[in-house]
């Protein structure tokens, strides 16, 4: 998977590209950590439009960040997820835990 | 190990590159030298030839003006008698010996106008000079001084020759006549003598005027005759004009030749010497084929201690490659690079050798790791399975259940549990993680499915229980995937709960099929994940309910469908099941690949009622709906509470929620009977037929036998079933034994006046239904109330 990170005084977000699985969670839960330190914004949007799969540990990930970033007052937005991204985050109802954008 | 060639390694890199590079060095300085020697040398040969036909044309100049010299000094005492006496003339020229030996052609008295006074010639004029010689004369006449004519061909002559005159004068300075003496140029004395002398080898002379007659050439045919221009013939035109010098030409043979021109000062001669540059650069080409022995012999040297020193340079290195490309083959702790001499190389070798140690002493402390991770894993495993197992041992027929496991475990398991007679549960869960980590969010799963799905207890409650559970036990970002189910056959329903797994199926027999979305979180995400969503479906015999991970969707993809499709089609149980497992082989599972696969294909059996010894009475029973407003689950340990002691507060508690005084009465009937029942049947295992001996030898076995017993314990639930208005109409009590069950079918169709089985006949009359599970450790009676 790769990362690539934008980051502005409004905005902070993520675009993970590729396959989101165990092994990328090392370098996810680093750069997620940094942003969420970095960030001045009340949002950080991950960008899933290039993302071709995620698996179970993935989610547990989003999971993860997404307590942390609350325990900061800051909102994780999920955005443009692909149709097979967004089959897999219908189906454990993360649509419940996360504010997802369709394009 | 296969050993790849290396045409082209260091060495041979390090011999090519220096080998070429003094191959051409050598052959580039040994082609330079034959090219500055060539050159040098016919540089030497023009200038020496052209020094030496400029000294011939001197000397030859200087053999002309002696002879002219001489005829000038005769000329001045030619007495006036000679041109009044003929015979005297004759005789005074005869007697001029001194100067005949140099005129090999005779000397001759002329007069003015050419007539011939006298003459001493091997070859006489006949009387009058030559026409060709007359304006030669004429000049020598006019001018009064002596002078040497052009070159001509004398009768009989085999070479040319010239003439020389010198006027002899009057008193009153008038020409009385010319004293004249024919030289021959190819006379010795004259040219040739030098010529021969000076012209070694198959070099030769030649002289030619500014008319282009050749006067002098090694070929007397050519003598007076116009130069041939079949050759290159530049140089002698420059000649012509005035050139004097040395050039390369290429004569009427067509050699190449190098020629030096020099111009005669007496006369219109233009002197030639010529040389074959062949035979000119003779030396240079000698010196040329020793050059190229002399640097194939270098080249030939240089390229062997090239050789020579690139192997002694590469050596260590290609050593150390060596060892290198072995290393892989050797046993760990022996993988050593042996280290030659102290050089950079070495340097590297001995790094080399502190990292593959690094790596080795990591590489034995992975496995290690390894062989405790897969030990842990493979208990992990034998638990897990050891948890499920029983379940699915008991699946009936046209149910099937089954996790194919990876090597490292990725938390998926399935089992099954069959409570009352029709009524069956299953649980398919999925853990995120894999390893210890996932096992240890299956095994609470699992284990709290186990312990609530034989109690009726709703299917919301049991998925809020796992989900508290793993809250309280897995840190964040840890969940189960999970899905339950319960088909109840005796009221022809399906509950599903999915939470985070891939749609279910239902395959009704007839009809389309229906999607079972998942609609809950999965476990372990939230502390309260709300109230979760059941989907009852009715359904009826021969339909099919599927249900996987996304292990099998992953493996399978759009075959899934396909697969349904087929179920859709009505395929018997056996090859439906067959051919979803045939797919998971065609889609090469293995213990390898990412993630388990579970999956789960149920055949809604027979929906007559279920086999049960007190069928349910229509009589008395309540028909509304009903909805349980009480329930108390109890694990009783016999050895510790005797069932006497334990009953009046069991009854006084559910006496406290309204349970009327009659009911409650049956209710401690009902339930002395059933535990008891569970404690000599089930715990201790005692034989009814005791009880024939008396019962005396039957409560002394049986006081035994509870000293003995293992502390496994009887469960027991009941729960109060109300109406709308929250009056109490039913009581349902399942009594669970740890023992291996007995036959209850068969005890169907006992003496109902025998010994044996009174307490259960006492049941089957106080019940509204009564029935066992498919084991018969379990029991289920509903008692009336109002």
């Amino acid at each position: 998977m790769s990362l690539v990170l934008h980051q502005d005084r409004q905005t902070s977000s993520l675009r993970l590209e590729g396959t989101f699985t165990f092994e990328s969670h090392a370098q996810f839960r680093s750069v997620s950590q940094d942003l969420l330190n970095a960030t001045t914004s009340s949002q950080i949007s991950l960008n899933l439009s290039a993302l071709t799969y995620m698996d179970s540990s993935a989610l547990g990930m989003l999971l993860l960040l997404r307590e942390t970033a609350e325990a900061k007052g800051v909102k994780i937005l999920l955005e443009d997820p692909s149709p097979v991204v967004m089959e897999i985050l219908k189906v454990v109802q993360f649509v419940k835990l996360f504010e997802i954008r369709e394009r | 190990m296969t050993m790849r060639s290396r045409p082209f390694g260091i060495q041979r890199k390090i011999f090519v590159a220096f080998g070429l590079f003094f191959s051409l060095a050598v052959a580039g300085g040994g082609w330079a030298v034959a090219q500055y020697a060539s050159r040098l040398s016919r540089s030497q040969i023009e200038e020496r030839q052209f020094h030496e036909v400029t000294l011939l044309a001197r000397s030859v100049d200087d053999k002309l003006r002696s002879h002219l010299r001489s005829l000038e000094a005769v000329a001045r005492d030619v007495p006036s008698r000679v041109l009044r006496d003929s015979r005297f003339a004759n005789i005074w020229l005869k007697d001029r010996r001194g100067i005949q030996a140099s005129f090999d052609h005779g000397i001759f008295l002329l007069g003015p106008d050419g007539r011939v006074l006298a003459e001493a010639a091997p070859d006489p004029m006949g009387g009058r000079l030559p026409g060709h010689l007359q304006p030669f004369l004429e000049a020598v006449v006019a001018r009064r001084q002596a002078g040497v004519s052009e070159a001509y061909a004398p009768e009989g002559s085999r070479g040319p020759a010239v003439m020389l005159a010198a006027p002899f004068l009057g008193r009153d300075g008038r020409v009385l006549g010319v004293l004249a003496g024919s030289a021959d140029l190819f006379q010795e004395e004259v040219l040739l003598e030098n010529a021969r002398r000076r012209q070694p080898g198959s070099s030769y002379l030649q002289m030619f005027d500014s008319r282009g007659r050749v006067l002098i050439h090694p070929d007397p045919a050519r003598i007076m005759k116009p130069l041939e221009r079949s050759g290159s013939q530049d140089l002698f035109d420059r000649a012509i004009k005035g050139f004097e010098g040395s050039g390369e030409r290429i004569n009427a043979a067509g050699r190449q030749t190098i020629s030096s021109l020099k111009r005669l000062q007496t006369t219109d001669g233009i002197l030639v010497a010529s040389l074959s540059i062949s035979e000119a650069l003779a030396p240079i080409e000698r010196l040329r084929a020793y050059l190229k022995v002399a640097v194939a012999g270098v080249v030939a040297l240089s390229l062997f201690l090239t050789w020579l020193i690139s192997h002694r340079l590469a050596d260590n290195l290609e050593d150390v490659t060596r060892q290198i490309r072995t290393l892989g083959d050797l046993p760990s702790g022996s993988r050593i690079i042996r280290i030659k001499g102290e050089d950079e190389v070495s340097d590297l070798a001995r790094s080399f050798n502190d990292m593959i140690g690094r790596l080795e002493a990591h590489e034995a402390r992975l496995t290690l790791a390894k062989a405790e991770t897969d030990e842990e894993l493979g208990i992990t495993k034998h638990v897990l399975n050891r948890l499920v197992e029983p379940g699915l041992r008991h699946l009936p027929p046209g149910f099937h259940m089954e996790t194919l496991q990876t090597q490292r475990i990725n938390g998926d398991a399935c089992t099954y549990h069959q409570g009352l007679p029709g009524i069956h549960s299953g649980l398919i869960c999925d853990a995120t993680g894999h390893g210890l980590t996932a096992g240890v969010s299956t095994l609470p799963t699992v284990q709290t499915f186990l312990s609530m799905a034989g109690r009726d207890i709703p299917l919301e409650t049991i998925y809020l229980e796992i989900n508290a559970k793993l809250r309280q036990m897995l840190p964040s970002g840890r969940f189960v995937c999970l899905l339950l189910v319960r088909l109840d056959v005796r009221h022809g329903s399906l509950s599903v709960l999915n939470a985070g797994l891939p749609d279910a199926s239902l395959l009704p027999a007839h009809g389309p099929a229906r999607k079972l979305k998942s609609h809950n979180l999965p476990a372990g995400v939230l502390d309260a994940p709300g109230i979760p969503m059941v989907e009852h479906i009715a359904v009826s015999e021969g339909d099919r309910f599927f249900a996987f991970t996304d292990g099998l969707q992953d493996l399978l993809g759009d075959r899934i469908d396909a697969l349904l499709a087929r179920e859709a089609a009505g395929a018997p149980f056996s090859a439906s099941r067959r051919s979803i497992q045939e797919a998971l082989a065609q889609g090469s599972w293995d213990h390898e690949q990412q993630d388990d696969v579970s999956w789960a294909l149920w055949e809604i059996p027979s929906l007559a009622p279920p086999e049960i010894m007190a069928p349910a009475r229509a009589a008395g029973r309540f028909s509304g709906p009903l909805h349980t407003t009480f329930s108390v689950e109890l694990a009783l340990h016999p050895r510790q509470h005797s069932i006497p002691s334990v009953l009046p507060d069991l009854l006084r508690l559910v006496g406290s929620q309204g349970l009327p005084a009659e009911a409650a009465q049956t209710l401690a009937v009902a339930l002395s009977e059933a535990l008891g029942n569970a404690v000599d049947h089930g715990l201790l295992r005692l034989d009814t037929r005791l009880k024939e001996e008396g019962f005396m030898a039957y409560d002394a076995a049986r006081k035994a036998g509870l000293e003995a017993a293992p502390a496994h314990p009887i469960h027991l639930r009941i729960a109060l079933h109300s109406d709308a208005q929250n009056r109490i109409r039913e009581v349902a009590v399942d009594v669970e034994d740890p023992g291996p069950g007995f036959d209850w079918r068969a005890r169907q169709n006992r003496d109902a006046h025998g010994q044996r089985g009174r307490g259960l006949r006492m049941l089957q009359s106080l019940s509204l239904d009564l029935g066992f599970n498919e084991a018969g450790n379990a029991i289920h009676f509903t008692l009336p109330c109002g």
